[in-house]
């Protein structure tokens, strides 16, 4: 990813959203996202934001049940999330090292379960809670 | 004419056989690991669709008292869902396929779910509406007849059924979180807290659940350990019951909207009593039919797959071998089959 994105805090879920649109102007090719944060600290929101502003304008829902979610943009958006499938033989079973191979831009909602899996590569985004509706969005490269 | 469906879009490998529209035999993983282990289910989901599949497919034949030479027509799911378990299913009819010298047929997921209620309720006349609420979708969709469907309804963040069990985690709940509030929600208070039914901006019908989630976690937050304990009932009625009011809702403004007072509903959500509950007395009263399949139609399953796939070769399609499987298959390229 390019430089120059400043760590900030949002107040709304539409503004988290906003940052998400920013988000994706420095984004590459390529790039890897793992997303942490407990529940409701804005993971989903913020990945819907940064989708459109890749220029996918489909929907973008959750993947904690379907598990991954692909959305045909260009590049290609994957959109995984590892909150209800701990196992990790499940996620390799899955193919989940392809995705992580290729031009499409992949996001992974609570990334700790595969963390062995992830290549270096990888930018960290921590999202927290500050208050009901403050979220702080930090990204470590 | 006797159709074999094979369903491996996401944890469920499941096969069925339809002869003539009327389902002989539906089998899934769940179940048959079920007796296996006398009701304990080891990590169902981490068990692999290939381990499954040839035994899966050979009780469902077995149960439905013919064998694969009886076969006419193989039904499979091609997608929405995942890539990689999507191809096991779809790999096993074509080599079924080739090998039998039978035609088989893609089917999209989300059309067997539209045609899970005709199993049970074959009378179920067009048009209807359905809505699919589970833990991976929350949607309605309009069938004016076979094969034209509309959806009028979505979540923009998350499903009903994941709204279930992120709630049931932030209140300290076991998984699956939706029996669990069920549960505890008996003898609860269901206005004790306020949770609000959430709007989505410019849209009457569409779904958000992901505010709700911020909405329990805070009020949690404001409780003590034992707090949350002695309110448990309290909370867990007030969080269901404004889920469960969201849908229904929906069904009303749906309703009023396409004016089609015909609804079925699918999905593991389906299960809730509450919803049912109110389905009895608010929505039946207000001369809407609503029909629920019976539960093991109503999740992922051959069944449905089988009976959508045996409508599809009665209209005179079948797939070619260079189908491929399709994560993010939509319902209106169903007609490209």
């Amino acid at each position: 990813m390019k430089s120059g994105w400043t760590n900030c805090i949002t107040s709304s879920p539409e503004e988290t959203f906003e940052k998400g649109k920013q988000f994706a102007r420095f984004i590459e090719t390529g790039d890897i996202f793992a997303l942490s944060g407990q529940l409701a600290s804005g993971k989903t929101t913020f990945i819907k934001g940064i989708a459109n502003g890749l220029g996918y304008k489909g929907e973008v829902t959750s993947p904690t049940f379907t598990l991954i979610n692909e959305y045909h943009s260009i590049p290609e958006i994957i959109h995984l999330d590892c909150y209800r499938e701990t196992n990790l033989n499940r996620w390799i079973n899955l193919g989940i090292n392809e995705y992580f191979n290729t031009d499409s831009i992949v996001f992974i909602e609570w990334p700790e379960v595969i963390k062995a899996l992830l290549p270096d590569r990888t930018i960290t985004i921590l999202l927290s809670h500050i208050e009901e509706n403050k979220r702080k969005i930090n990204i470590n490269i | 004419m006797i159709v074999l469906g094979i369903e491996t879009s996401c944890d469920e490998t499941s096969a069925a056989v339809v002869r003539d529209g009327m389902l002989l035999s539906n089998v899934t993983n769940t179940q048959v690991i079920h007796s296996q282990y006398g009701g304990v289910v080891p990590e169902i989901a981490s068990r692999s669709h290939e381990e499954n599949i040839q035994t899966i497919v050979e009780s469902a034949l077995s149960a439905s008292k013919y064998s694969l030479m009886d076969i006419d027509a193989i039904a499979v799911t091609y997608g929405p869902g995942l890539f990689g378990t999507l191809l096991v299913g779809l790999n096993y009819a074509k080599g079924l396929s080739i090998g039998l010298d039978i035609p088989f047929i893609g089917v999209n997921h989300m059309e067997g779910h539209l045609f899970a209620n005709l199993l049970d309720n074959p009378e179920f006349s067009y048009p209807f509406l359905c809505m699919l609420v589970s833990g991976g979708h929350t949607q309605i969709w309009e069938v004016q007849q076979y094969g034209s469907y509309h959806r009028i309804a979505n979540t923009r963040d998350d499903a009903a059924g994941e709204a279930f069990d992120k709630g049931a985690r932030i209140m300290g709940l076991r998984y699956p979180g939706g029996p669990e509030i069920e549960k505890n929600a008996m003898g609860g208070n269901p206005k004790a807290f306020p949770f609000t039914i959430p709007r989505v901006r410019g849209s009457e019908l569409d779904f958000s659940f992901s505010g709700l989630k911020t909405a329990i976690l805070y009020t949690c937050k404001k409780m003590t350990e034992s707090e949350i304990q002695s309110n448990l009932n309290d909370l867990c009625a007030s969080y269901q019951e404004v889920i469960v009011d969201t849908l229904i809702d929906r069904i009303h403004k749906a309703v009023e909207i396409t004016g089609i007072r015909r609804f079925s509903v699918a999905g593991g959500v389906a299960a809730n009593k509450r919803f049912r509950e109110k389905v009895d007395k608010i929505v039946k009263p207000r001369s809407i039919e609503v029909s629920f399949p019976r539960m093991e139609y109503c999740t992922d399953n051959a069944a449905m797959i089988a009976i959508a796939g045996y409508e599809r070769i009665l209209n005179g399609e079948t797939s070619s071998l260079n189908l491929k499987a399709i994560p993010n298959l939509s319902l209106d390229e169903v007609h490209s089959v």
